[in-house]
């Protein structure tokens, strides 16, 4: 395919005169030689040579190959803005330091590639490619990196949000900021309080002969505690793999499970292999995919319910062997903290259970990818 | 070794089913692995590294606002409990002083 050719261009413009602006903006984004990476990696993903050949070779194209060149403007636009996104994300190389000091195993890779060379590994050609190649995986990314920039977000706004209470209540006690910072900053809850209650009890006093009405100073205070209440609440709402973890016991434990995004991926996945008769069972074939992600839903809750009772009771009921009311009263003893961490052991072992080892999953992926075709070919 | 053999022995690594050495095998061997294996094993390592940036990230918030939840409460009771103590003192007093401003005001 050889986009240069002056026929290509000149063949286009053999069409009747007054082609319309759709068409000449097709043209000037085909011509472009800041696009031509991503044109032509349209083009060949679109198996696109007959287009062109019919181009050159054809005395008078008719008007289903300028809808073709208009498609293929268009999807040129929608890569380039997915592309440019993807860059302004992984651009500097801040995101891939991160992921590397969290994740031991892209910290490794990392290493393997060289830190100064991650930024030219996922280039512009990579995103291309991911986009064109591999839509699911492009989707994937982009959503990850948008749910770490939302949170990354939250976490400024959490800042700001105590600074601004801090300075709210500074004001209504006509007290020093600095002086009520250094009280939010102290270690000990207990010091914090009383250090707090003296502060409150040195200016309250102060406020309510200066003329203010008693009631109307409590009221204002009231309402910055109402705003940092109402301020909390929007931040786990606003969040919510952060709301799941509100809930308690066994519902607490299936939500937050069932939110968590590798097994969101899973459950997908597996409802994909139902949809379409890929699954080893191959009973559902007809089923639609709506359906099928019911019912692996479905069987996920159950798997985790039953999970769920059987961790309960061996953690409960121990060697002394424990009736079913005492392990009711047992868990409805632990404190929130306990139940989090119990959840935690839990969560942690069906994880493991369900996934097997990281390097293994890349393995296994590349596996069935690839092995396959080599297998098949030899 | 060519990227025949590279495919050859990893599967035979897959085979022992030791994921340490699948591990050690990709890396080691990662430059030679065919381009379009390269970058679907990039493609799921940042997948998998977003995903444990991210858990990190909300477990920060989650901690941040854990911090503000009880900031909140410490603030709470300490107002409630100096505008308490304050009321009783001033319950105490013969003649309350902040009464008479409020009093002339409401005349």
């Amino acid at each position: 395919m050889d986009f240069e050719q002056p026929n290509f261009m000149g063949a286009r413009m053999k069409r009747e005169k007054g082609g319309d602006r759709e068409e000449e903006s097709a043209k000037s984004i085909l011509d472009d030689p800041e696009r031509e990476d991503i044109k032509l990696a349209v083009m060949e993903r679109r198996g696109q040579e007959d287009l062109s050949k019919k181009l050159v070779n054809k005395q008078t194209p008719d008007k289903s190959d300028f809808e073709d060149l208009t498609e293929i403007a268009n999807e040129i636009k929608r890569v380039e803005q997915e592309v440019k996104q993807m860059e302004s994300f992984f651009g500097d190389g801040k995101l891939f330091n991160e992921i590397a000091t969290v994740d031991k195993d892209f910290g490794q890779w990392q290493t393997l590639i060289g830190s100064e060379n991650m930024e030219s590994f996922y280039n512009k050609e990579y995103f291309i490619k991911l986009c064109l190649d591999d839509e699911a995986s492009f989707k994937n990314i982009k959503k990850k990196v948008e749910r770490y920039n939302k949170t990354r977000e939250k976490i400024e706004e959490a800042d700001q949000g105590l600074e601004v209470r801090a300075n709210q209540l500074a004001d209504k006690f006509r007290i020093p900021q600095d002086e009520l910072k250094n009280i939010f900053n102290m270690g000990d809850d207990a010091g914090r309080k009383t250090a707090l209650k003296d502060l409150i009890k040195e200016n309250i006093k102060p406020l309510m002969f200066k003329g203010e009405k008693r009631t109307q100073v409590y009221d204002q205070l009231q309402r910055v505690l109402v705003d940092g209440d109402k301020f909390i609440k929007d931040l786990r709402s606003s969040n919510g793999v952060l709301g799941g973890q509100e809930k308690k016991g066994l519902k607490g434990v299936a939500t937050s499970l069932l939110k968590d995004e590798e097994w969101k991926e899973a459950s997908e996945k597996r409802a994909g292999e139902v949809f379409t008769g890929e699954s080893p069972e191959k009973k559902e074939k007809t089923m639609s995919f709506p359906a099928a992600s019911r019912m692996v839903k479905e069987e996920g809750r159950k798997k985790i319910q039953e999970d769920w009772t059987n961790f309960q009771k061996e953690n409960a009921m121990g060697a002394t062997g424990r009736s079913q009311e005492e392990i009711a009263a047992h868990w409805s003893q632990l404190t929130d903290e306990e139940l989090k961490r119990k959840q935690d052991r839990f969560l942690k072992g069906v994880k493991k259970s369900q996934g097997g080892g990281y390097w293994w999953g890349i393995v296994m992926k590349i596996a069935n990818f690839d092995l396959t075709k080599e297998v098949q070919g030899s | 070794m060519d990227q025949k053999e590279i495919l050859k022995q990893l599967r035979e690594v897959m085979a022992t089913g030791d994921e340490t050495k699948a591990r050690i095998f990709l890396t080691e061997n990662f430059s030679q692995l065919p381009k379009d294996l390269q970058r679907k094993t990039a493609t799921f390592l940042l997948e998998n590294g977003l995903d444990k940036v991210s858990r990190q990230k909300i477990k920060n918030l989650d901690e941040k606002v854990s911090q503000f939840e009880k900031l909140n409460v410490i603030v709470k009771e300490a107002l409630d409990g100096g505008v308490k103590e304050v009321l009783d003192q001033e319950a105490q007093t013969p003649t309350p002083q902040p009464s008479q401003p409020e009093d002339s005001k409401a005349k």
